[in-house]
């Protein structure tokens, strides 16, 4: 249960408001009754694949709907689909570097 | 000329289309809007033809949106317009990468369209134009679809492209992954997305956000609590519960109060000049009325539905309904986006079952379409059959727990056929949204015009169907009918004349049933078994068009046992 940083748990064990990269995702055959690989392409599509960061948002409470923001936008992940996502925490200075952008403030902008 | 809109789901692609022609396309705050292609001619040069394809992720061919849009690219169209959500730059920019490999590999040319710029603005971004043309090697226009802000440069690019005909001026360098598009990996384009978004993505801290944006954004917050979902979940429907049932009385009694005098001068019209005899008499008070009632009844309702989920639909919180949704959904064995269809369905079921598409298996897509075909009330036969049982002082709990337990009864079904499986929600929540009366107010009058088109020139011929079935006793008297439908159904044979008519068309059980005398048991009854009665005609070749005609007369045989099965439940349970 524990998120501290290094730590690998699925993606409905983590805590809100910190951020975690993608590990695995897991399946040998099937995903509860979907095809893995559809699965895999499908997380992969919405931006969930393994070294990407992710951050998880709303509430930690079992059973419900995962939430977690990736790619500047909000995904959500059935429960049964997130345990599926192997992440690791990162640490804050590790997230904070991952996410910011580095973006010039100058040249022709709309 | 064929010039092309791809992009991701809830891009703006079809807010662009309504832009650049005078195409109605209904767009909305949810991923999925489009499920078929659209296409219309743009309104500055009539020899263009451009088509909307339906959102993708991807051009891997793994969903049907997806093998439609390559088919349509392989058709090699002279122009292809990417929109992009700027407010998401990083997430978009990795399909642009991959269509502009596989564009360039065809060498058909292509315009980028940073869409939502205001958004943007809001938001305190920019996007740095000339590095981004400059990294991708083709023109790159800012718009903002809602506004009408950079269209006419849109409108300039593209003739200017067209006129051009520079098929063959794609370089060769470019932020592109090596890896091949189709059938491979995506990271490629994500990472190689990431790095040009940090490229050419301005951060304007002086513009600041704007403060809709900062309350939008603290209200998309406070919806990822469970709590605060459900609150803002409980408060819409209770608002919405409010609205109509203020709104709708009155909506109806101003109209029956307006149509009246209509009513009256129509009749004397019809029997001013139509012979005196029974068929004439039939007939003069029958249109009138067939005309008047649907308006009064049947329009009120409908126009109020529409509004209410056109509100919903560009809030965005159609979205996080889905993700709400998700555990009932399990209940009839789909996932939380299967929200998206049922709450559709409410208005009409055609658009419904086509928006099935958005679901991600052909399991969840059969079941949803059964349930929606056969369960889902539409506003037409709710309003009627509400009507049917306010006349008669029926219970209206009584169908609508009937309907919840035949979906989930359905539901079970197909996973026990199915082996215990079930699609698992995986979906984009898009960003909140203040709704644009205009738009909302656009996508009401163009569901309705499916109202006058289709459903009030039915119930028109419906209704003096109807009145003549009756007049000149067409319903069959003797025989096994009216002993089995007594003795089983707890109905009058009549009543179950009219639950059989759904076969012909839907709404004329109701206005059947109107005519005849009833008691509140028998009303119940009858008004349950005919909201499960057979899915009107539209429905029907909706779905056989989706899924084949089999799919069809599974549906008809699966609404003829449950609405004999839980009529025959009810004799037995009702008081």
């Amino acid at each position: 249960m524990s998120s501290r940083e290094g730590s690998v748990m699925g993606l409905h064990r983590t805590l809100p408001g910190r951020s975690y990269e993608v590990v695995r995702i897991l399946g040998t055959k099937d995903v509860d009754g979907v095809r893995r690989q559809y699965t895999a392409f499908r997380l992969e599509e919405l931006g969930i694949f393994p070294g990407q960061t992710v951050r998880r948002l709303g509430s930690r409470r079992p059973g419900r709907t995962v939430i977690v923001e990736v790619l500047g936008c909000r995904v959500a992940l059935s429960t049964d689909l997130a345990r599926n996502v192997l992440v690791k925490a990162l640490g804050d200075t590790i997230a904070r570097r991952r996410n910011d952008l580095d973006c010039p403030d100058h040249g022709q902008v709309h | 000329m064929l010039v092309v809109l791809v992009g991701q789901p809830n891009s703006g692609k079809s807010a662009i289309l309504s832009r650049l022609t005078s195409a109605r396309v209904i767009a909305s705050n949810y991923p999925g809007t489009t499920v078929e292609v659209a296409r219309a001619r743009m309104l500055e040069d009539k020899d263009v033809e451009i088509l909307d394809t339906p959102g993708v992720y991807s051009l891997r061919g793994l969903t049907r949106e997806q093998a439609v849009t390559i088919e349509i690219l392989e058709g090699n169209p002279d122009l292809v317009l990417n929109v992009i959500d700027g407010t998401s730059l990083e997430r978009h920019l990795s399909l642009t990468l991959a269509l502009l490999q596989y564009l360039r590999a065809r060498r058909i040319p292509v315009v980028i369209v940073i869409n939502q710029i205001d958004r943007m603005r809001e938001k305190g971004l920019a996007v740095d134009l000339c590095k981004i043309q400059e990294r991708l090697g083709c023109r790159v226009v800012g718009t903002s679809a809602v506004t009408g802000e950079g269209i006419k440069d849109l409108v300039q690019a593209v003739t200017q492209e067209l006129g051009s005909r520079q098929r063959a001026r794609w370089g060769e360098s470019g932020p592109f992954p090596d890896s091949p598009a189709a059938n491979g990996t995506w990271k490629p384009f994500h990472r190689a997305a990431r790095e040009l978004a940090r490229e050419v993505l301005v951060h304007r801290p002086e513009s600041g956000t704007s403060l809709l944006s900062s309350a939008l954004g603290w209200f998309d917050e406070r919806l990822d609590e469970p709590l605060g979902a459900w609150a803002a979940c409980a408060l819409g429907l209770f608002g919405s519960w409010k609205f109509l049932s203020w709104a709708l009385p009155f909506l109806e009694g101003f109209l029956a109060f307006a149509l009246n005098p209509v009513k009256i001068l129509i009749g004397k019209f019809l029997e001013s000049f139509l012979p005196e005899n029974r068929l004439a008499e039939v007939i003069s008070h029958a249109l009138p009325e067939g005309l008047v009632l649907p308006l009064s009844t049947v329009l009120p309702s409908m126009v109020l539905a529409y509004l209410l989920i056109a509100l919903i639909e560009d809030t965005g919180l159609l979205g996080r309904y889905a993700v709400l949704g998700d555990s009932l959904m399990g209940a009839f064995n789909l996932p939380g986006q299967a929200v998206v269809p049922f709450m559709l369905g409410l208005g009409c079921r055609v658009p419904a079952l086509l928006s099935t598409r958005i679901l991600p298996t052909d399991l969840s897509r059969k079941t949803a379409s059964v349930i929606i075909a056969t369960l889902v009330p539409c506003t037409a036969t709710t309003s009627l059959g509400l009507a049917v049982l306010a006349r008669f002082r029926g219970n209206p709990f009584v169908p609508l727990g009937v309907i919840v337990a035949s979906g989930v009864f359905v539901g079970q079904v197909q996973k026990a056929f199915h082996g215990g499986r079930r699609d698992l929600l995986a979906i984009e929540l898009p960003p909140l949204r203040f709704p644009v009366l205009r738009n909302i107010l656009v996508k009401t009058e163009m569901r309705l015009g499916g109202f006058f088109a289709h459903v009030l020139p039915l119930l028109v011929i419906m209704n003096v169907s109807v009145r003549l079935i009756l007049a000149y006793g067409l319903i069959p008297s003797a025989g096994w009918l009216p002993s089995f439908s007594r003795k089983f159904l707890g109905i009058p044979g009549e009543a179950l004349g009219a639950v059989l008519f759904t076969m012909l068309q839907r709404y004329l059980a109701p206005l059947f049933l109107m005519q005849l005398s009833l008691s509140p048991r028998e009303a119940t009854i009858a008004a349950t078994m005919v909201a499960l009665g057979f899915p009107c005609l539209p429905s029907q070749v909706a779905l056989s068009r989706e899924f084949g005609f089999g799919y069809v007369v599974l549906t008809l045989a699966v609404s003829t046992c449950l609405f004999l099965g839980w009529g025959m439940v009810l004799n037995l349970v009702l008081p």
